[in-house]
């Protein structure tokens, strides 16, 4: 991991009329990284990260991509700097083909009569065919995605991820509502982006499942940053006992741990 | 080997009103084989024309994930204010053609803007604009128009123009929504609006353009209606909602949005006229044929939700 963070988020606040959603909160996050975002319902997880996948907008603040100052305006605008938000249900359209869902608003086309410019299908289901391939699966690129199984889901949106060399993949509670082998696929997703090189943030409630794979879990609580550090540096009773403090609301101070 | 009976049943669910049309058609034939010439299927491709526009319009407010209960309102009023307007200031024909399909666009945008932009109930808001129209019409003219200019009914009027104009309207829709990309943004708004979101779809847009295509062809549709009675009558299109929404219904568009091609939607029309001509041709009583059209709108609900269930099985079965 290199010294300047992939993403940056500097002093971000963020207001819902009257209420303070976002204070002053700094959030970075390294190539590769695996960020386990953690917080009760309310603390302002949701919002961050809708704020950095450019479906809202900061009152205040900036972002650096790779050191350089950007805006985020839009999803498209999220999307052209390589981060994808890939909600559990809300990564594929069950209707669509898998190629066309790899492809979602990316399409190639050719010209037709040099005014027109088509959806190139052909290259679409080609190009899909062998980027599944590299994972080692096996789907029929003109399936329905909604008659692929779970596993096959998963592959179908990390082959979207490496086809377009995404750089930070955001999971919002991935987890919430699955059984065990579910959570399980789940990891080894995030391991494989890793593999690939792709940061991950995982938002959750529940710090037991972003735990064993993090390799630093950030806190928000009312809308503040209140915890930042490496897995390596604390242990999961540790960072339970803090949560606590927060809680009940005696603490004030926060605990972090620059890298 | 189950599988493929699955996907066998998925298969003639989906294309079900195609085996419907020849169904009926050879079931009427038999009784009344006046229905066997080509003269008569001409002219029953002829008078499916109307309601296949319609149809087309509320297919698409489907695909998008959204309804529009006010397409023959639409319809009527893009009609009256046109035909007014000609016979008032005699506007040339040439010029006036395209009025409706003015008229209709714009209708079609004001559902839209708040149903896109301002994420408003689509139901609701497009009976409440049903109403509006419904009252539009009265006002603008509360009696019959005719005497409209020649080459302004001749679209609808004419047989072949009226058939390859519709032709050309369909293929053009299918192309649009398979082949470019903001027709795709349609399917995938539809299909999963979230997803959209995140994929970077512009969700209000595409939602709004939706509506302005339903409200072009239902300002087609005005033409067409137009031609068909050369005249703007007061009740022009009136009860064409529902049969549109059966029509789109049984041809396959998913009433979940998303899903279901359009060619197949053009079935579903084809299927509820030759019904039409049917009961047509055995005289049955105008109030029973209501009680039938009624008929099918629920067994189009009754069919969509047999598609749903033969595919949560496919895709539990793989």
């Amino acid at each position: 991991m290199g010294d300047v963070p992939l993403i940056e988020m500097r002093k971000i606040n963020k207001w819902f009329g009257s209420v303070h959603a976002l204070i002053d909160v700094d959030f970075k996050i390294y190539e590769g990284e695996i960020v386990g975002l953690v917080g009760d319902n309310g603390a302002g997880k949701s919002t961050l990260i809708k704020i950095l996948s450019g479906v809202l907008k900061a009152d205040e603040g900036e972002i650096y991509y790779k050191g350089q100052k950007v805006e985020i305006n839009s999803v498209k605008d999220s999307r052209k700097l390589g981060i994808e938000t890939a909600f559990q249900e809300q990564a594929l359209i069950d209707y669509l083909s898998v190629g066309e869902n790899i492809f979602a608003t990316r399409e190639p086309v050719k010209s037709l009569l040099k005014f027109f410019r088509i959806i190139d299908y052909k290259r679409i289901f080609e190009d899909t065919k062998q980027e599944l391939k590299k994972l080692g699966l096996n789907i029929a690129p003109m399936k329905e995605a909604g008659f692929c199984s779970g596993g096959e889901k998963q592959g179908i949106i990390i082959a979207r991820n490496m086809r377009f060399r995404s750089k930070l993949v955001i999971l919002d509670e991935p987890t919430r509502a699955l059984s065990i082998a579910g959570v399980i696929t789940v990891h080894e997703y995030i391991k494989q982006l890793k593999k690939e090189g792709i940061a991950c943030i995982y938002i959750t409630h529940d710090l037991h499942h972003v735990y064993p794979i993090a390799d630093r879990i950030v806190m928000l609580n009312r809308g503040r940053k209140v915890l930042d550090v490496d897995k390596s540096k604390v242990t999961l009773e540790q960072i339970e006992k803090m949560i606590l403090r927060f809680a009940f609301g005696e603490e004030k101070e926060t605990f972090t741990s620059r890298r | 080997m189950k599988v493929t009976r699955i996907r066998a049943q998925m298969f003639f669910l989906d294309n079900l009103a195609w085996f419907l049309i020849i169904f009926f058609y050879l079931m009427f034939a038999i009784l009344k084989p006046a229905m066997l010439g080509i003269d008569f299927i001409i002219f029953m491709l002829y008078s499916s024309i109307p309601l296949g526009l319609l149809v087309l319009a509320e297919s698409i407010v489907l695909l998008s994930g959204n309804f529009d209960v006010s397409i023959d309102r639409i319809t009527g009023f893009s009609a009256m204010l046109a035909g007014k307007l000609i016979t008032m200031y005699s506007i040339n024909a040439e010029l006036a053609i395209p009025l409706p399909l003015i008229f209709g666009v714009l209708c079609g945008c004001l559902n839209g803007f708040l149903i896109g932009y301002l994420s408003l109930n689509p139901f609701i808001v497009t009976l409440g604009t049903y109403m509006a129209f419904n009252g539009a019409i009265l006002v603008v003219s509360p009696t019959s128009i005719w005497h409209l200019p020649e080459l302004y009914i001749f679209p609808g009027k004419d047989i072949v123009t009226s058939i390859l104009s519709f032709a050309l309207i369909l293929v053009l829709l299918a192309l649009f929504l398979k082949y470019f990309r903001i027709g795709r943004r349609i399917y995938m708004v539809g299909g999963n609006p979230q997803a959209a979101l995140m994929l970077g779809v512009d969700v209000k847009k595409t939602t709004f353009l939706a509506f302005a295509i339903d409200g072009l062809l239902c300002g087609i549709a005005a033409l067409i209606f137009t031609g068909f009675s050369a005249a703007v009558p007061v009740n022009i299109a009136t009860g064409y909602t529902f049969s549109a929404f059966a029509g789109a219904v049984l041809g396959g568009i998913s009433l979940k949005g998303g899903r279901g091609s359009i060619l197949n939607a053009f079935a579903g029309d084809l299927l509820l006229s030759v019904i039409n001509a049917g009961l047509v041709l055995f005289a049955i009583r105008e109030e029973v044929r209501w009680i039938v059209t009624g008929a099918l709108v629920v067994s189009a609900l009754l069919i969509d939700r047999a598609r749903e269930i033969v595919r949560e099985k496919v895709a539990k079965g793989i």
